[in-house]
């Protein structure tokens, strides 16, 4: 146990050793298949129980912040970066208790409505995770921005409506309950999947925020 | 031998570092700003550690003691929280010895022409590491051969150093015969890397000057980087339309990189660009030309980058996307998330522009986003976990209303004077279902135009559709608004 510790450190320091490559190359192959990670809370929404690379997805309803922090905790988390456009009104502080690693989190104000496309294109190249609100943008350069998530395999989040964009998935949320004592401590959201990549329905009910502050069913 | 002063402050990083270097760098910049009225040129060569030539302020002054005493005034008055210390001797080496030596002392120390060497002799040769930057591997061999002090390596000899220990070994020997390796001049020969921007109108804000440097600096750092070196001293020198000059030399032990020369410059020009008001020396025209002259580069440090990229390659993409967002248009903001501390939900973190923090050094920016760097504190009267998902921007008015429809206040015991029922937020009703809170905040109350006094509020509501949700709402004022939503 000891030897491993010892090994896990060296990782950190700039070195590796063949059994941390291996493991590091499987994760990589398995993420050419397309596959980023998300809480086990989560999985049931999946019918691969994770968000696949190259996909459009869209947060919505009364819980889509805190969903969308918790679908990318994990991946940033695993060294994955996480960009959100003009999501100004993003809480940092309830992104760091659902478990977003904000060293690996870009804030970005694409400043206006022309440069928006342009801004998304060139992060979505970058940055394995692009969270966007409410896109305005024409159907010309919605198309666009999906064929280059498609190419680069990352994945763009839409918080609200989809606009012009054609979505794989909608995550729709819905609160049923609060636990509110003194304080609001923690609340049942219903999650809703729905969209052309998802067959039937996929639902499930999680904490979201738990009481320890990250997702849990 | 050039005669130096050096003056320390061995625990700033310690005392200011809680809100990351630049703002101890600007805290600095007080005290580099009161001892630049001694000398036109000095030497910031690291946070706390400043060295200027002794020679003429010496004169001025009427001898090293009087100078001595006169910085130590000046450092003592504007932070006598923090130990500092001045010291002078014949070599830089030793005045920064003799600097540590006056912190401890609590009183200059100026060491004499004829004692300096003696002085040198004397010192552990874990001053060499500690002051000089000599490496650690070479400072530990030194000891583990029993050479404990400077006279025992200095016994040794020249060609015997240089044998054993190459470059290194010659600088130790510089070191210890107080030859100094670097010197304090301001009539610097021009260096191949040497770059200068000529600006065609004046600009009298700081900022403005250090993003329109940027592209010159980043030059600089190319050119420097493409003879597989990097800049570990720099001087920066600018002046204004009415040819008022300052110059300054910055030190940066780990290599200069863009963003990092980019707060440097940031600094020295927020330090003299004030306004005439504050300051009768300030300058009276914007700034057209500023001078990079990198004064001494070094090998750069072997990075060994882990095969296949790891994660490394992540953030050189993200860093590149970043990149390539911030060229689309000027008014592009790329971010990332500071922790600032405080109870106020929306400004816990701070965004701070991705043009002044290196997205590649991981280490970093964990520490940037640590929360109580490290320490989990829980400020009083914050409001308790989980925080709201959403913050509003720019929270809008809202009635907060009684059965009777009354606005419901506060009393001045911090308690609401009658029960809520109703939340009016534009058009929409909601109906309110439980209370959490007030949490009271009085910041500031002994200054009268920084203090704030407001109250913050948990609402459990019910919209009349049935959807039910949680609203931060504050007052200040007398007036409600809805500071965040539980998303």
């Amino acid at each position: 146990m000891a030897l491993v510790d010892i090994l896990s450190d060296h990782a950190t320091t700039g070195l590796e050793t063949g059994a941390q490559l291996a493991k590091r190359l499987n994760a990589r192959t398995s993420g050419e298949d397309g596959l980023i990670a998300v809480a086990r809370a989560l999985a049931p929404l999946f019918g691969s129980a994770g968000l696949e690379r190259g996909h459009v997805y869209a947060c919505a309803g009364d819980a889509s912040m805190s969903l969308l922090y918790s679908l990318v905790a994990p991946a940033t988390q695993n060294g994955l970066w996480f960009a959100m456009v003009d999501l100004a009104r993003a809480g940092l502080m309830a992104a760091h208790e659902q478990g977003v690693a904000l060293h690996r989190t870009l804030c970005v104000s694409s400043g206006n409505n022309a440069s928006w496309a342009r801004v998304v294109g060139a992060l979505v190249d970058g940055v394995d995770l692009v969270a966007v609100a409410a896109p305005t943008c024409s159907l010309a350069h919605a198309r666009q921005i999906t064929a280059r998530v498609k190419a680069q395999g990352s994945v763009l989040l839409i918080v609200g409506q989809p606009g012009a964009f054609s979505v794989d998935a909608t995550f729709t949320t819905r609160t049923s309950e609060w636990q509110f004592d003194t304080y609001a401590r923690s609340r049942s959201v219903s999650v809703v999947a729905t969209g052309r990549r998802v067959h039937g329905q996929r639902s499930c009910v999680v904490q979201l925020p738990s009481a320890g502050g990250a997702v849990s069913v | 031998m050039t005669r130096c002063v050096a003056v320390v402050f061995p625990k700033w990083r310690q005392h200011h570092g809680q809100l990351g270097e630049e703002h101890a760098y600007l805290l600095f910049e007080q005290v580099v700003r009161a001892i630049s009225d001694v000398s036109p040129l000095i030497e910031v060569e690291d946070l706390g550690t400043i060295v200027l030539a002794a020679r003429g302020p010496s004169r001025y002054f009427g001898g090293d003691e009087l100078l001595a005493q006169y910085l130590f005034d000046i450092c003592h008055n504007t932070h006598s929280e923090i130990p500092c210390g001045v010291g002078i001797a014949d070599s830089r080496f030793a005045a920064m010895a003799a600097a540590h030596l006056s912190v401890t002392r609590g009183r200059p120390c100026v060491i004499d022409k004829s004692v300096t060497e003696a002085f040198i002799d004397a010192l552990p040769v874990a001053a060499l590491g500690r002051l000089c930057g000599v490496s650690v591997n070479t400072v530990d061999l030194f000891e583990r051969l029993g050479l404990r002090t400077c006279a025992a390596v200095r016994a040794v000899g020249q060609s015997a150093l240089i044998d054993r220990f190459g470059i290194e070994g010659s600088r130790v020997y510089q070191l210890i015969c107080a030859d100094d390796v670097r010197i304090i001049t301001p009539g610097v020969t021009p260096s191949d890397f040497a770059a200068v921007l000529d600006i065609e109108t004046p600009l009298t804000n700081a900022a403005h000057v250090v993003a329109v440097a940027r592209k010159t600096i980043e030059s600089v750092v190319q050119t420097i980087s493409g003879h597989g070196q990097q800049c570990i001293r720099l001087m920066m020198s600018c002046e204004t339309d009415h040819a008022e000059h300052v110059s300054r030399i910055w030190g940066e032990p780990r290599g200069f990189s863009v963003p990092v020369i980019a707060q440097r410059l940031l600094c020295q020009l927020e330090g003299w660009l004030t306004d005439a008001s504050a300051d009768p020396d300030a300058p009276t025209s914007g700034v057209v030309r500023v001078e990079f002259t990198p004064l001494e580069c070094r090998e750069v440090l072997v990075v060994q980058p882990l095969l296949w990229g790891g994660q490394q390659e992540n953030t050189e993409r993200a860093s590149r996307a970043a990149t390539m967002a911030l060229a689309v248009d000027d008014t592009v903001e790329v971010c990332v998330p500071r922790w600032e501390g405080g109870r106020d939900v929306a400004t816990v973190y701070s965004r701070v522009p991705v043009s002044l923090v290196n997205l590649s050094d991981l280490h970093a920016g964990e520490k940037r986003v640590m929360v109580g760097d490290g320490v989990a504190r829980e400020w009083s009267g914050s409001v308790p976990r989980p925080s709201p998902a959403a913050i509003a921007p720019s929270p809008p008015p809202i009635r907060l209303i009684d059965v009777t429809g009354r606005d419901v206040g506060v009393t001045s015991r911090h308690e609401l004077d009658v029960a809520p029922v109703v939340v009016e937020v534009g058009r929409h009703r909601y109906h309110v279902e439980r209370v959490g809170g007030p949490w009271p905040v009085e910041e500031r109350w002994w200054d009268p135009r920084r203090k704030r006094r407001h109250v913050r509020l948990q609402l459990l509501v019910r919209h009349t559709s049935g959807a039910v949700g949680v609203f931060l709402v504050g007052l200040e004022h007398q007036q409600w608004t809805l500071l965040a939503r539980y998303e």
